[in-house]
């Protein structure tokens, strides 16, 4: 753990985030994990064209920061593009599972009854279909691509967001001044959104890095079944599945994605874990 | 406690058609013609028309649905565009793979967990207990893909004590079948233990807090006595949902860790399938596993039923 | 030599950024077959007092003093030996039964656990020692109950388990945190007759902790009335109901509607609450809702002994019109 957090020139230094250093090692992978993505659409060490057979496989030096692949293209350059990929996707997946989620959660905490019985049934549902599940029958029915991914991570997302939100909610509409709100003639749907929604706010941000995680994570493992993104475009889950054939000869291209991976889905859960600290104090005490 | 089943039982019911209906949603009707799926953009007018004919596509999309489920429910999966062979039969035989691979890993799992939460929880707050947090924390991060190429590249390519890949299938005798599942259950295992263990250390440390424990000290068992003998079977329920919830996620991992190793279970069946444009294969193993899933949850909810004498009683 | 002797016992509560006194400074004993109360509000230390006897503080408190029980002083024993002696020699009552159980195991098996532990009785010798408990403590049915899990009993057939539970090993001690607080009043009054029936057939001593004055009055010898973590008096039951020397012991008197004493019982709420714990204030903890308080409270007052078995801690005995020497 120690060995991940080293000094990043934008890790706050502010003495309040020293008490949160989840928040801060966390906070400092995520910024360099999207820093390298937003770099890369303007400049890469090596450009992705430049193949160069005389340089394949060629293992970590002072020319090639991380080593060349079975095409000799740069690692680094590769690794920087990839997280772009990874990131769009955990954005998405993030996005399609928040908002229908939220709003679902919102929906069966405010109305209750039967609608809240049929949104949780909902969840059971998708809850029996794993991202990979949903990606094979994506991919079988229109083909595989980035887009599937971000759908099949996104769908699987649904459940998790409408669960907390809906929890959440419940408490929330629970309280005085929702009972305020409603004695003044106000809507559920107005409520939910004006007063409800608000206050559950920490919780679902909290949410949305571990899912941020957990989809970059699901986008490695379906760009390596070959079920994500599409050659050319290079993707962290695609790198390892290609890497694969030169375990032997060539394992630093293995690991180096490998551990890529490892740090950034880290760093993001760190970062989920120090803003629960920060943002919901109950909830991380009873963790 | 009759009401409960009888409701539970129902819900599972449901959701299991749920699961076909969408599958044959996604499956047939989504993709248009399934037949130009099958043999490709490429393929002839007059090769697709019959193909359409063999398959039964002139007809509509109902009447194939309901030939589909009344073939389910007699066990009649069809057959294998590909392998040309009963769908059943295919399942069948890849099962003998991917179960046991589910199951030993799913097994391996809750021992390191339960060693590890338990270790943590006995350990709060001090040196151990964070070492175990720590430890859990790059466990969930490690995708389990990887992890089996690093077996791979330490135990089979430098220390040769295991094959890379491949199965010699359980006629080859017990041990060379499970020789050849060790590294992929081990691969498989790990991010699910990480999750388990934090699974078992909250839950262990909510009930140490609980007046009871107390009062099993005040009777003169010592703090891991009581731990074992009182918090830990109370702790053990919501841990046990955790385990169903996530053998969902045990058997989409091996769709994932067959294709590292090449193990010929149900995972690597679903993906060449995908290659080979096989829907029908691909529809009856989706819902097969789905089905799995779900009944796996059915199963915990009945067990719960079991372990909490309280919900025996409620309603 | 008494059954339970406590000299000079603290806690202390120690955090990062202050440490706070939870108990000062309490001395108190406890005699065979004698019935000793602690009286006091919540948040006196009441509870902790009692804790501490069993060894079962939570973290990060700090205890001192002495604690003797049976002449051994068990702030130096070891976890292994405090083990033996906890449900074995002493018992303890808690006061939520409905908690108090554990959910999963029945009833039975609670009771035997400590026999099988101590006594090394084996599963049937225990079960059938833990029937004639079930027996003692007047429950219905015994038998059935053995096996019944603790939902399906009442809140006052679970206290009599607990007690049950307690009395298991025949202890010398019983300590009892507010054993009927959280019972109905008419089962209040059926558990309190038997604990100390039971009480006086083992001839062990009890400290009971309560806030309840009544219950205070007819079941203890001797009360020990407790405020901001310290003694403010300690005396004979008698002596206490009848002419109460701290204005805190007095004030509480005329907060109980079913006291025991003259006609002219009217209900009097102590103004204020209780104040926090703090290690800054060195004054009579009392004095912010005193009606008698004075400058010099703002100095803590010694406990002086007033006659046979009587202490208070005062500046202004004389003054309060109790007994003073």
């Amino acid at each position: 753990m120690t060995a991940l957090a080293r000094p990043s020139a934008s890790a706050p230094r502010r003495p309040r985030l020293l008490r949160y250093p989840s928040l801060a090692v966390g906070g400092a992978i995520a910024t360099v994990v999207i820093g390298m993505a937003l770099l890369s659409l303007v400049w890469t060490p090596y450009s992705l064209m430049a193949m160069n057979m005389r340089q394949r496989l060629q293992a970590p030096s002072l020319q090639h920061l991380l080593g060349t692949d079975q095409f000799g293209r740069d690692l680094l350059s590769l690794l920087m593009i990839g997280a772009q990929n990874s990131l769009a996707v955990g954005v998405v997946a993030v996005v399609i599972g928040l908002v229908i989620g939220t709003a679902l959660g919102l929906l069966a905490a405010a109305r209750r009854g039967w609608v809240d019985e049929v949104v949780m049934r909902f969840c059971d549902f998708v809850f029996a279909f794993p991202a990979v599940l949903s990606a094979v029958m994506l991919a079988a029915a229109l083909g595989p691509g980035t887009g599937n991914a971000m759908l099949a991570i996104g769908i699987y997302n649904i459940p998790i967001f409408a669960r907390i939100a809906r929890g959440a909610a419940k408490s929330v509409w629970a309280r005085e001044f929702v009972t305020a709100a409603r004695t003044a003639g106000k809507g559920i749907i107005r409520i939910s959104v004006e007063h409800v929604l608000p206050n559950i706010l920490n919780i679902i941000v909290v949410q949305a890095t571990i899912s941020f995680a957990t989809a970059v994570l699901a986008e490695a493992a379906l760009s390596y079944l070959g079920l994500g993104t599409q050659p050319p475009a290079p993707s962290w889950g695609r790198m390892l599945h290609e890497s694969q054939t030169f375990l032997s000869r060539a394992a630093y291209l293995s690991i180096i994605p490998g551990l890529t991976i490892v740090v950034t889905v880290l760093g993001l859960n760190l970062l989920g874990d120090g803003l629960r600290d920060l943002l919901d104090p109950r909830q991380s005490a009873e963790r | 406690m009759k009401l409960s089943l009888l409701h539970r039982s129902l819900s599972w019911i449901i959701t299991l058609w749920a699961v076909t209906v969408i599958a044959f949603v996604v499956l047939e009707i989504l993709p248009g013609d399934p037949a130009l799926v099958l043999l490709g953009p490429d393929a002839q007018p007059d090769t697709l028309a019959a193909l359409r004919l063999q398959l039964g596509l002139d007809r509509p999309a109902y009447v194939r649905y309901g030939e589909w489920i009344l073939g389910l429910l007699r066990g009649d999966l069809g057959i294998s565009y590909t392998y040309d062979i009963s769908v059943r039969e295919l399942i069948g035989s890849r099962l003998k793979v991917t179960i046991p691979l589910a199951v030993l890993s799913m097994a391996l799992a809750t021992a390191l967990a339960l060693v590890l939460g338990i270790y943590a929880a006995s350990r709060h707050n001090k040196l151990g207990d964070y070492g175990v947090m720590a430890l859990t924390q790059v466990g969930v991060a490690i995708p389990s893909f990887w992890l089996g190429m690093l077996l791979v590249l330490l135990f089979s390519l430098t220390l040769r004590w295991f094959s890379a890949g491949g199965f010699p299938g359980w006629e080859a005798g017990l041990w060379p079948g499970l020789k050849a599942l060790v590294l992929p259950v081990v691969a498989l295992a790990v991010a699910q233990a990480a999750v388990l263990a934090r699974v078992v250390r909250a839950s262990l440390l909510d009930v140490l807090g609980e007046d009871f424990v107390r009062t099993a000290r005040s009777k003169g068992l010592t703090r891991g006595q009581a731990l074992r003998r009182h918090a830990l079977r109370n702790a053990l329920i919501p841990v046990v949902t955790v385990i169903g919830l996530q053998f969902a996620h045990m058997l989409a991992g091996t769709i994932v860790i067959e294709n590292v190793f090449s193990l010929p279970g149900l995972g690597r069946l679903i993906f060449q399938s995908i290659n080979q444009r096989d829907l029908m294969v691909i529809k009856n193993v989706v819902v097969f596993l789905a089905a799995i899933v779900i009944t796996v949850n059915f199963i915990v909810d009945l067990f719960y039923l079991a372990i909490d004498p309280r919900l025996r009683q409620a309603s | 030599m008494a059954l339970l002797e406590v000299q000079n016992l603290s806690i202390r509560l120690e955090r990062a950024d202050e440490s706070v006194d939870l108990v000062r400074d309490v001395s108190f004993s406890v005699g065979e077959g004698e019935v000793v109360g602690v009286l006091g509000e919540s948040g006196c230390g009441k509870s902790l007092t009692a804790f501490s006897v069993l060894g079962l503080l939570p973290q990060g408190m700090k205890i001192s003093g002495r604690i003797a029980f049976d002449g051994e002083d068990l702030l130096t024993l070891d976890e292994k030996a405090l083990c033996a002696l906890r449900g074995n020699r002493i018992g303890m009552i808690f006061q939520e039964p409905m908690t108090a159980l554990n959910p999963v195991k029945t009833v039975g098996d609670q009771i035997a656990e400590p026999l099988r532990l101590h006594k090394r009785l084996g599963r049937a010798a225990a079960r059938s020692e833990a029937r004639r408990l079930l027996e003692r403590i007047r429950l219905p049915d015994p038998t059935a109950a053995l096996d019944a899990y603790p939902h399906q009993l009442s809140g006052g057939q679970r206290q009599r388990v607990v007690i049950a539970m307690a009395l298991a090993c025949r202890p010398n001690l019983l300590i009892a945190d507010e054993p009927t607080t959280a019972l109905d009043t008419t089962v209040q009054r059926q558990i309190l007759d038997l604990l100390v029936d039971l009480v006086e057939e083992t001839d062990s001593g009890l400290l009971l902790i309560t806030h309840d004055i009544g219950i205070m009055a007819e079941t203890t010898d001797r009360v020990l009335v407790m405020y901001g973590g310290a003694i403010v008096e300690a005396a004979p039951t008698a002596a206490l109901v009848n002419s109460p020397a701290h204005p805190y012991t007095r004030a509480l008197l005329q907060a109980t509607p079913q006291r025991a004493l003259g006609s002219d019982a009217r209900l009097e709420p102590i103004p204020g609450t209780v104040p926090p714990p703090s290690s800054h204030d060195v004054g009579c903890r009392f004095r912010t809702r005193c009606t008698l308080a004075t400058a010099q409270c703002e100095k803590s007052p010694p406990l002086r002994e007033l006659g046979p078995g009587r202490i208070a801690a005062c500046w202004r005995l004389e003054q309060g019109g109790g007994t003073a020497p």
